[in-house]
């Protein structure tokens, strides 16, 4: 296999400046795709209209009372008490959070009980439930105004894994609420002359706090693109390189290498490796460069990006087995039909594995499908690795790209023409 | 050493080698000649068992190459017809791939290398693309890519197809060195009779298929041992004159020539005063007639009704 693999390397090599300007053209479409359909990836349309039940447990009027009680025991002058009341009564938490929900034309938050709100969970009749705790209105009013106590009781944001995309929004959306929270109760105590304390607290988990939904991370439409252009730039990579197998039967180089005794087998591997690290580097390119660019994953951990590039080396395995195939149906089909049964291959495998457009607003039935593609299978991983960072929860579709990898090697064999019949 | 034994290939229906048999002795070049489209490659395809046969048998040393190809591919090495090289590596790179596939390695792999590009004279040329090569020189690379394992039996299609004097003298040259120096086999097919002539020590003729005569030249030639050629030049063309000369009786064939007409002829006293007669009764000038043995070419013509590179 050495040799075919230099040969294969060394040919791609020579064509370097086709490369590096397909791997340019395919920057300034991340570009062109990252702004221009930002709305698609980042969730701000129709198709994210969500149900999410309010399960509110606490009672505003009674938190304000007890609020009000507590600070008329107090030793404050009765000016002072009178302010703290009026400014409890109009940031009353709870309902805060209940109008800005009711401000959103996405979402249509429907007051539940919890019993009635886990069944609709159940039934996927609503997208996710947010549950404010009892006591919730006083604890939070405290925090805010009296710095008093460790802050409201945590609202709790519980959804089925399966709507993630829509809960990840929602998720944002509450944890904006709790943020001008805390913004606004800082800017309290700055002029009570807390001002360094309160500048420098963490505004996510002093008051109110949040429930973490499995560590996901909202995705942009950059990170969309630079991995659904860069998986489309490998595909087409990968057809290239099996289209040369149609000049190497044509001008009879593979009659040739047959007539050595070596095993078909040898070419295709060949072809099989250099394609690998090619796909590796075109890829790994194309994250580096949109890293520089768009500050892609600011802060993320060294295990992260070990990550990125493990899954990257099972993708480029996976474009690896492809090129084998592409390379042993060109001996199949007439030299004039492959350039274009190829490209079609692709445009379709391309359509349903999300390369073009998010997947998110594709119909089930084609997102099913494309979750079956290489193209399609890897992007939903990269995708998964970015939002969630936990290899564990990818065994799955790890072992479903190693199938996809084994059948389209297996298939490639029974494709590749027997002696005497090329 | 090489034998067909009625080697016969069918591709969807149509017959294109029709119970071919030859044999190649060791040391012995032998030439294989037909017209486009008679099957040579077919038949050499077969032979380098790139391809099944319908039907016969390939034998090495009395083994058959359909049942075991590894034992030919060992041996042999072929330059296709067409330029079997990657474009965009150099002619050194080309050589060290397939250097490498037949498993040469190190240093005998390099002095390999370096003796092939020798012998093709493009010692000096070896680190230049193969793209940006002359249409010889690539045939010449071609061959030397065929002759770095040493191969016992060489078989060249059609090698000096398209390219410039200097290239094919050369080409031939190798040819011509491998054979009488090296003591390789090599079976040469071309259209060009006069290649086949100067390299060959026996020669098939092929022709729809089939082989339709073989022999050493001399034996080829004595097919047309009792006929003459004559090469008659005209003022101008005549196909009356054409007309009137194929209904004379030792006239076995004419074609029409630049020049004039090229008549095979039994060898009789009075042709020629029967040419001239009915020459001057058409009111044709013939300015010269020139009276010679047939050539290899003359008895392809006979045996086949059609040139070489028709």
């Amino acid at each position: 296999m050495g040799p075919f693999f230099k040969k294969d390397l060394l040919i791609l090599w020579r064509e370097r400046y086709d490369t590096l300007v397909m791997t340019i053209i395919f920057l300034i479409m991340i570009i062109i795709l990252g702004y221009t359909t930002s709305s698609w990836v980042e969730k701000k349309n129709e198709s994210l209209q969500m149900t999410v039940a309010i399960v509110n447990e606490d009672n505003d009027p009674s938190g304000l009372i007890a609020f009000k009680n507590a600070i008329a025991s107090s030793s404050l002058t009765s000016e002072a008490q009178a302010s703290l009341g009026l400014q409890a009564e109009q940031r009353l938490p709870a309902k805060s959070l209940i109008q800005i929900l009711d401000s959103i034309d996405f979402v249509k938050s429907i007051p539940m009980d919890q019993d009635a709100a886990m069944q609709a969970l159940k039934n996927k009749e609503i997208t996710a439930m947010i549950n404010i705790p009892a006591g919730f209105t006083l604890a939070t009013l405290n925090k805010m105004l009296l710095d008093d106590g460790e802050g409201g009781s945590k609202i709790t944001l519980t959804a089925d894994q399966r709507g993630s995309m829509s809960v990840d929004v929602l998720q944002d959306v509450v944890n904006e609420f709790m943020q001008q929270v805390n913004l606004q109760t800082a800017i309290d105590h700055a002029l009570v002359t807390k001002v360094d304390q309160y500048s420098k607290m963490d505004q996510t988990l002093t008051l109110g706090g949040r429930e973490q939904i499995a560590g996901i991370e909202p995705l942009g439409s950059f990170q969309y693109y630079t991995f659904a252009i860069s998986i489309i730039a490998s595909l087409i990579l990968a057809q290239t390189v099996a289209l040369k197998a149609i000049t190497e039967k044509r001008e009879h180089v593979f009659n040739r290498i047959l007539v050595t005794g070596s095993h078909p087998a040898r070419y295709l591997f060949g072809k099989a490796g250099s394609i690998f690290c090619v796909t590796f580097v075109q890829f790994a390119l194309l994250i580096v460069a949109s890293q520089f660019i768009f500050d892609l994953f600011p802060n993320r951990s060294i295990k992260f990006w070990f990550g990125m590039v493990f899954i990257l080396v099972l993708y480029s395995l996976c474009v690896a087995a492809l090129t084998m195939l592409f390379t042993s149906l060109t001996f199949r089909i007439k030299e004039s039909a492959a350039t274009g049964i190829l490209t079609l291959i692709i445009m379709v495998i391309g359509c349903a594995g999300g390369s073009f457009t998010p997947i998110y607003i594709l119909p089930d039935w084609i997102k099913y499908v494309g979750e079956w593609t290489p193209n399609g299978l890897s992007l939903s991983i990269f995708i998964s690795w970015i939002q969630h960072d936990n290899l564990a929860s990818l065994t799955v579709p790890f072992l479903r790209l190693g199938l996809l990898c084994i059948v389209m090697i297996v298939m490639s064999s029974l494709l590749f023409p027997r002696r005497g019949r090329i | 050493m090489l034998e067909t034994i009625e080697l016969r290939k069918v591709f969807k229906g149509k017959t294109a080698v029709e119970e071919v048999s030859l044999y190649l002795e060791k040391g012995e070049s032998v030439g294989l000649l037909g017209p486009n489209g008679a099957g040579k490659s077919t038949t050499i395809s077969m032979i380098s068992s790139l391809l099944l046969p319908t039907s016969g048998d390939v034998r090495l040393n009395g083994k058959s190459v359909v049942k075991n190809p590894q034992d030919i591919r060992k041996v042999l090495g072929v330059v296709p017809q067409e330029i079997a090289l990657y474009n965009e590596l150099s002619a050194y790179e080309n050589l060290k791939f397939f250097g490498r596939i037949y498993k040469l390695k190190g240093n005998h792999l390099e002095s390999k290398i370096q003796e092939v590009l020798e012998m093709v004279g493009l010692r000096e040329r070896q680190k230049e693309l193969i793209k940006a090569f002359s249409g010889g020189m690539k045939r010449r690379i071609n061959i030397a890519a065929a002759l770095l394992h040493d191969p016992q039996i060489v078989i060249m299609d059609e090698p000096t197809v398209g390219i410039d004097p200097q290239s094919r003298n050369h080409i031939l040259e190798t040819v011509r060195l491998l054979n009488r120096e090296k003591g390789t086999t090599v079976l040469y097919t071309s259209h060009y009779m006069e290649e086949v002539e100067q390299l060959c020590n026996r020669m098939y003729i092929m022709d729809h298929g089939q082989i339709i005569a073989s022999g050493t030249q001399d034996e080829l030639r004595r097919i047309l041992s009792g006929e003459d050629t004559l090469l008659i030049q005209l003022n101008e063309p005549s196909p009356e004159l054409v007309q009137e000369l194929l209904v004379l009786d030792p006239v076995r064939q004419v074609e029409e020539t630049e020049s004039g007409l090229k008549l095979i002829v039994t060898k009789q006293s009075g042709i020629l005063a029967h040419v001239v007669q009915v020459a001057e009764r058409l009111s044709v000038q013939i300015v010269n007639i020139n009276v010679y043995t047939p050539s290899l070419e003359d008895v392809f013509l006979q045996l086949t009704g059609r040139k070489l590179r028709d």
